[in-house]
């Protein structure tokens, strides 16, 4: 399986999300912000990365773990890639899209529009941090859905 | 090999495109010739629908793609997406046609809900031309 977390700017939330399932972080414990800034790509993309599908690592169960932006294009955007997978003739039973989106409160909003956006780095990082932080549980949440309906069935395909 | 033209909701320039390509239109034709292609200024909500339009004289499938205002990102993401699954992208083309109808799309399309349709078609009409150059450009160089 290909799992690809997605959100606005694939900065902050799919970057949590993606390192809470590929092991990179606890799933129990609040990240402090110096684990938070040691995750690949956690408030590090530009908008000319936007689009692009980065790999973040694996899981127990061998599903491979990636990250990616989709701007305002929400549930629209697993569409239009699963009907170029299907132009493409890629299988799409082992693509799996998930949006983070719904976890994301203000403060990530405002800070990574600031970090990102605006480059005002100095303000923003530590507003979405503590965004982040606050939203963690809910990322663990939306993580061990997503292990638990696909881990398996990975699983099950071996 | 696919080839996809992309515009924000995949009925208007991308379908223009498309049938330029396949020859079912050519740059001398008329508004009402656009009009009544197929598919034109269908699905005006429906981003993400893709719609074979027929193969070219090489054979190749021809479709259009709504991509909303991502054109660009899309490719970004297809071309990553054939890259993980082992796919070569250079066996599928795609072409993005978005600049040809301006960003208010969207709210014009609920607005002037029964007029869009001969809006655009005139608009697209008055840049067949360069449509047209386009495609041949691709069809001669871009494969």
């Amino acid at each position: 399986m290909h799992i690809i977390y997605n959100c606005y700017g694939g900065s902050h939330s799919s970057v949590t999300a993606a390192s809470i399932h590929a092991g990179l972080l606890k799933d129990n414990v609040v990240p402090t912000s110096s684990q938070l800034l040691k995750l690949p790509y956690y408030d590090k993309q530009v908008a000319k990365d936007h689009g692009l599908i980065r790999y973040m690592g694996e899981d127990e169960y061998k599903n491979k773990i990636y990250i990616t932006s989709k701007h305002n294009l929400g549930s629209n955007y697993e569409t239009i890639m699963r009907s170029l997978a299907c132009i493409m003739e890629i299988s799409n039973e082992k693509l799996v899209f998930v949006d983070t989106m719904p976890y994301v409160n203000w403060l990530m909003v405002i800070g990574g529009f600031l970090s990102r956006r605006l480059g005002i780095v100095f303000l923003g990082r530590p507003i979405v941090i503590k965004g982040t932080q606050i939203s963690f549980l809910k990322f663990t949440h939306l993580v061990n859905i997503i292990k638990i309906k696909y881990g398996r069935l990975n699983l099950e395909c071996q | 090999m696919p080839i996809v033209y992309l515009c924000s909701t995949g009925t208007y320039s991308s379908i223009v495109a498309a049938n330029l390509h396949i020859g079912r239109i050519d740059e001398q034709c008329k508004v009402q010739d656009i009009i009544s292609l197929p598919h034109f200024g269908e699905f005006i909500n429906r981003t993400g629908i893709f719609l074979f339009i027929g193969e070219d004289s090489k054979g190749d499938m021809v479709y259009t793609l709504g991509t909303g205002c991502e054109a660009q990102l899309i490719k970004k993401s297809a071309l990553d997406l054939a890259k993980i699954m082992g796919y070569q992208l250079d066996h599928t083309k795609l072409i993005d046609m978005s600049n040809y109808i301006p960003k208010y799309l969207g709210w014009f399309n609920t607005v002037f809900h029964k007029q869009r349709r001969i809006y655009f078609a005139k608009r697209l009409y008055r840049q067949l031309k360069t449509m047209d150059k386009e495609v041949r450009n691709f069809k001669e160089q871009g494969r």
